[in-house]
């Protein structure tokens, strides 16, 4: 899985000897470097300390080990100090896992640690440590480790699984939650940085278990570029969350040693350090519930229960939460196979239709008629399809409710209606394969409206029949520009439709037609084809 | 199956309707010439299907004048319509081709729009290409053979039908269409018109996919009983505030046949998480998995006759696809499919064959046998040898020169998408489904047959 551990291994052990020496010391951070940091780092803590705090840094490497391990070692100890929000003690001795020197921290800061082992006591102590209600922060190459243990890359929220996106390029960040308090520092604005950004593949990593706060931004061509999966459309960036009485935050960003002098980053990670130790307390909720979870407060069946939640759908918009929306819908889910029980349903939603509700809330209603309407929905849904606005909706519910009530009051509105109105409505009755309506189709042909004419000869061709066989006939020699095209294709429906009743005779004499050297040389394609399939063999 | 789009190159009894076709003699005015065409298919068709790939089209469209076909030594003239990040890497490709020469970029993002156009310039170091808005005006040019389209799935259809209607070729991204009956009409209407469709699916093009196919193809793990096709896990989000348009987009037009709604800030890339635009990874990948796994069974041409399974949906947030799934689909003859997102299968990402002898898994990067020796097997002189390509782009280049029938047809993709579309409806119904795949119906349930379709927004139609 870790690909670059792999290849590091050949080299890795002449690094390794030169690292043990420069495993905890800042050696490799030059004075100047640290007078940026100090000038970077905020001057006080988001909130005070409720008592003094002291976090252990951890960077022991099994694996690949990042040069900036020690600017972070030496970040913390100056965020620390500057700040007087916690105090840093660094280490990279696995005893120092154990339950009573766990005792003495509120929290243990893995800084870029990789492939990390722990025994089963050392595991023990971590668990209970983070269970019992103390924090867990995580910089960047922290996911990448607890491969024998997955109960803890479960913890951590992900698992280093690939860097699709190098350390040498700028990727944007777009913020999943721009109120957070944690995402301040970034003032809710998407930014774009020049980092290594790991994968933390499924199924650690979860919308489901976590709170994501920041995540690659796809929109950004660069960034999307890089995406090698589709599961690569959802990199977190920063998460955290609530585990049993403990808090875990993790941040991707951490590779270049630079990072350690941006203000904004430092400022992020001051607020995620606080909330890991507890004095920052800031929602930890998952965006997507896990399996099983959110079930329904409302029982199903209690109409006064399914009226309450409909209040809510009426004054539900765009933007605003649509848990109510999902509860009518799992509320009727749990009805199907009970007619009684939709009919009753139905009923409510038709109520909300009528009533004062927003667009956004009757347009949830259609789509939830469109799949249990029946002819009960027929009236209140006809009245909107005169209305510019609601039309589409209605038809969205109508077109799918089988029976004539339906087709009927369809034709009723095309003939009342003109425009996108009028034209959405022949779609619909051409869908429905109404041959009821195609007299009344055959006649707007001949629309001024490019756009009507277009609609009814594409109607008629899905209806097919002695009038729209006619009809098609007659328009072949008149009508120009798209319509010609639309005009011959439903012609060759219509011939079509012919041919599979078994009136071949009658169908191979339209396919000649659009045989003839005159017709484009699609159409003389399709006729060609139709003729071979209706010639010869018996009549009927 | 499209049974009339196929027809015997190398059948003597056709050579010569061929060469009327192909201009040689005049077009044929005598039905006794008609009468030995039909006799030929008949007797082709009679044959069996098996192998039909690589037979061209009946009607090679070259025969009835210049307008409508590309002959061989001319270039292809393209139109690249959805021009976002897989539109535009589609088109790099084809940029690429020295048989191809991409005329018009269309995107109703100017800021895509006018970065494509910038890529086609400079590939061509001139200003000649032109940008449209509005992807009719593109089919409306008849200069233009070819089409590459890659729009999100909502916008699928309707672009498909209008532009082989107007005699174009094309290449389209899987999945195929958001609804099986959008499938059906785009097929019938490519096939209709002889048109030479390639799909996105570009698995088929590489060689491991081949491979795992073709060995399982002959038996070579014996009769196989059940396939599991892993996809991915999908996630949710929080709820986004209504936002202005972005300057340069033409959002109602982005919106297209599907409901209007305010613009949230999901559009390129993101919409593929919303139900009205499209499946969620389900239907993303199973264009993909879901047609390697058919393309070993030799069931591309087919579909389940019962689904049943679960989904897991946000229950809040604007993303409303689901982030787990899995379903289970049987075949007539007895196979079983288990489509899952990859943490809920036991083998994560791809297609799984297991038969009375053992197993296979083929996923990008991963190619894996219950025994090396299975992998090692030679396919046999005599034995069933699948379609070969290794750019699946140059197949479709390829295939537009000689009307040859492309590795992934358009009859193919619609059977690939409907096992992802067909889980989907089992899961938002929550019931076992029954499936007739010749009639391509839901047996006696109103409700699901419903779902096969969705009402457009005016004035778009199919």
């Amino acid at each position: 899985m870790n690909k670059r551990s792999k290849v590091i291994s050949a080299g890795l052990l002449i690094v390794w000897c030169l690292s043990l020496a420069a495993n905890i010391s800042c050696a490799a951070v030059s004075e100047d470097e640290i007078q940026k940091m100090e000038q970077a780092m905020p001057a006080k803590p988001i909130r005070p300390p409720e008592k003094p705090r002291k976090i252990l840094v951890f960077n022991l490497c099994n694996g690949f080990k990042h040069s900036s391990i020690p600017y972070w070692d030496k970040a913390l100890e100056t965020m620390g100090k500057k700040t007087g929000a916690f105090q840093a003690e660094v280490s990279n001795d696995m005893s120092a896992f154990s339950a009573e020197n766990l005792a003495k921290f509120d929290a243990v800061c893995l800084n870029n640690t990789t492939g990390l082992k722990f025994n089963q006591s050392q595991r023990e102590a971590l668990m209970n440590f983070i269970k019992g209600g103390k924090g867990i922060i995580g910089i960047h190459a922290a996911t990448d480790n607890f491969y024998d243990w997955p109960d803890a890359a479960k913890m951590m929220g992900g698992q280093f699984s690939g860097h699709p996106w190098g350390g040498g390029g700028t990727w944007a960040i777009k913020i999943d939650e721009p109120s957070h308090p944690l995402t301040a520092a970034f003032k809710g604005k998407g930014f774009k940085v020049k980092d290594e950004i790991y994968r933390t593949a499924a199924p650690f990593y979860s919308r489901a278990e976590q709170l994501v706060l920041m995540s690659l931004d796809m929109t950004d061509q660069a960034t999307r570029k890089q995406a090698e999966k589709d599961s690569d459309t959802d990199t977190g960036i920063t998460w955290v969350k609530t585990f049993e009485k403990g808090r875990v935050f993790y941040c991707s960003l951490g590779h270049n040693n630079d990072l350690t002098w941006d203000p904004a980053i430092l400022q992020h990670y001051l607020a995620g350090i606080q909330f890991a130790l507890g004095d920052y307390k800031v929602d930890t909720k998952p965006k997507a519930p896990a399996s099983g979870q959110g079930t329904s407060t409302v029982s199903s069946g209690k109409g006064s229960e399914m009226d309450e939640l409909l209040a809510k759908v009426k004054t539900y918009d765009w933007g605003q939460s649509r848990l109510p929306l999902t509860e009518v819908s799992d509320k009727i889910r749990e009805a199907y196979g009970e007619p009684a029980k939709l009919k009753e349903t139905e009923k409510s939603l038709i109520a909300v239709l009528a009533s004062d509700a927003t667009y956004a809330g009757k347009q949830f209603v259609c789509r939830e008629l469109s799949i249990i309407g029946t002819e009960q929905s027929v009236p209140a849904l006809a009245k909107m399809l005169a209305d510019e606005k609601l039309s589409d909706m209605a038809r969205y519910a109508l077109e799918r409710i089988p029976g004539a009530a339906v087709d009927a009051a369809l034709r009723e509105a095309m003939a009342k209606t003109a425009g996108k109105v009028k034209v959405g409505i022949m779609n619909s009755l051409g869908e429905r394969r109404d041959a009821k309506a195609a007299a009344a189709l055959c006649k707007l042909i001949g629309d001024s409206d490019e756009m009507v004419a277009c609609a009814a000869a594409a109607a008629l061709g899905k209806i097919g029949g002695p009038q729209a066989t006619e009809a098609m006939a007659k328009a072949k020699g008149t009508a120009s520009g798209r319509l010609q095209m639309v005009v011959l294709d439903a012609y060759l429906k219509c011939a079509d439709k012919l041919a599979a009743e078994g009136k071949k005779k009658e169908a191979n004499a339209i396919y000649k037609e659009l045989y003839e050297p005159d017709m484009p040389a699609v159409i003389r394609t399709a006729a060609l084809r139709g003729m071979v399939g209706t010639t010869g063999g018996k009549q009927k | 199956m499209g049974d009339m789009t196929v027809f015997a190159r190398n059948n003597k009894e056709t050579t010569d309707y061929t060469d009327l076709l192909a201009g040689s003699v005049n077009p044929c005015k005598s039905v006794s010439d008609i009468e030995i065409a039909r006799r030929a298919f008949l007797k082709r068709a009679a044959a069996g299907a098996a192998g039909l790939a690589g037979f061209p089209y009946l009607v090679r469209s070259s025969a009835l004048g210049k307008e409508g076909s590309v002959a061989a030594s001319e270039r292809i003239v393209m139109g690249c319509i959805g021009v976002g990040g897989q539109g535009t890497g589609n088109m790099r490709g084809f940029l690429g081709k020295k048989q191809v020469q991409v005329v018009a970029v269309c995107d109703v993002d100017a800021k895509q729009r006018d970065q494509a156009k910038k890529i086609v310039d400079d590939r061509y170091k001139n200003g000649d290409c032109k940008t449209y808005v509005d992807f009719r005006e593109v089919i409306d040019r008849k200069d233009i053979d070819a089409l590459s389209l890659a729009m999100p799935d909502h916008w699928h259809s309707i672009p498909v039908v209008m532009a082989a209607r107007a005699g174009k070729d094309m290449y389209g991204e899987k999945p195929l269409a958001r609804t099986i009956y959008e499938g059906q009409v785009m097929r019938d209407a490519v096939n209709r018109y002889g048109r030479i469709w390639q799909t996105g699916s570009w698995q088929r093009s590489v060689h491991d996919f081949h491979r795992a196919c073709e060995l399982v193809r002959n038996g070579r793990i014996g009769k196989v009983h059940t396939v599991e096709v892993g996809l991915p896990t999908g996630g949710g989000t929080g709820n986004r505030p209504v936002q202005p348009v972005p300057d340069g987009v033409n959002w109602d037009f982005w919106l297209g046949p599907a409901p209007w709604v305010p613009f949230r800030g999901v559009m390129h890339w993101d919409w593929r998480w919303m139900m009205d635009y499209s499946g969620g990874q389900l239907t993303d990948w199973a264009g993909h998995h879901i047609d390697i796994a058919h393309w070993g069974l030799g069931l591309d041409l087919t579909g389940p006759v019962e689904i049943e399974g679960k989904g897991v949906y946000p229950k809040d947030g604007i993303f409303n696809v689901p982030t787990e799934y899995k379903f289970t689909c049987k075949y007539a003859d007895g196979l079983t499919m288990i489509v899952a997102n990859d943490r809920q299968q036991p083998k994560g990402m791809g297609a799984v064959w297991y038969g009375e002898n053992g197993w296979i898994h083929v996923d990008r990067g991963r190619f894996q046998a219950s025994s090396d020796k299975i992998l090692q097997e030679v396919i046999g002189p005599n034995e069933i040898r699948l379609y070969q390509s290794n750019d699946h782009q140059q197949n479709f280049v390829d295939c537009v020169k000689s009307r040859e029938k492309t590795i992934t047809p358009i009859e193919v993709a619609h059977r690939s998408i409907s096992v992802g579309l067909l889980g989907e409806i089992a899961m938002l119904l929550g019931r076992k489904l029954r499936w007739d795949p010749d009639k391509e119906q839901f047996v006696s349930d109103d409700m699901a047959n419903r779902m096969l379709r969705r009402p457009m927004r005016s004035p778009w139609h199919l």
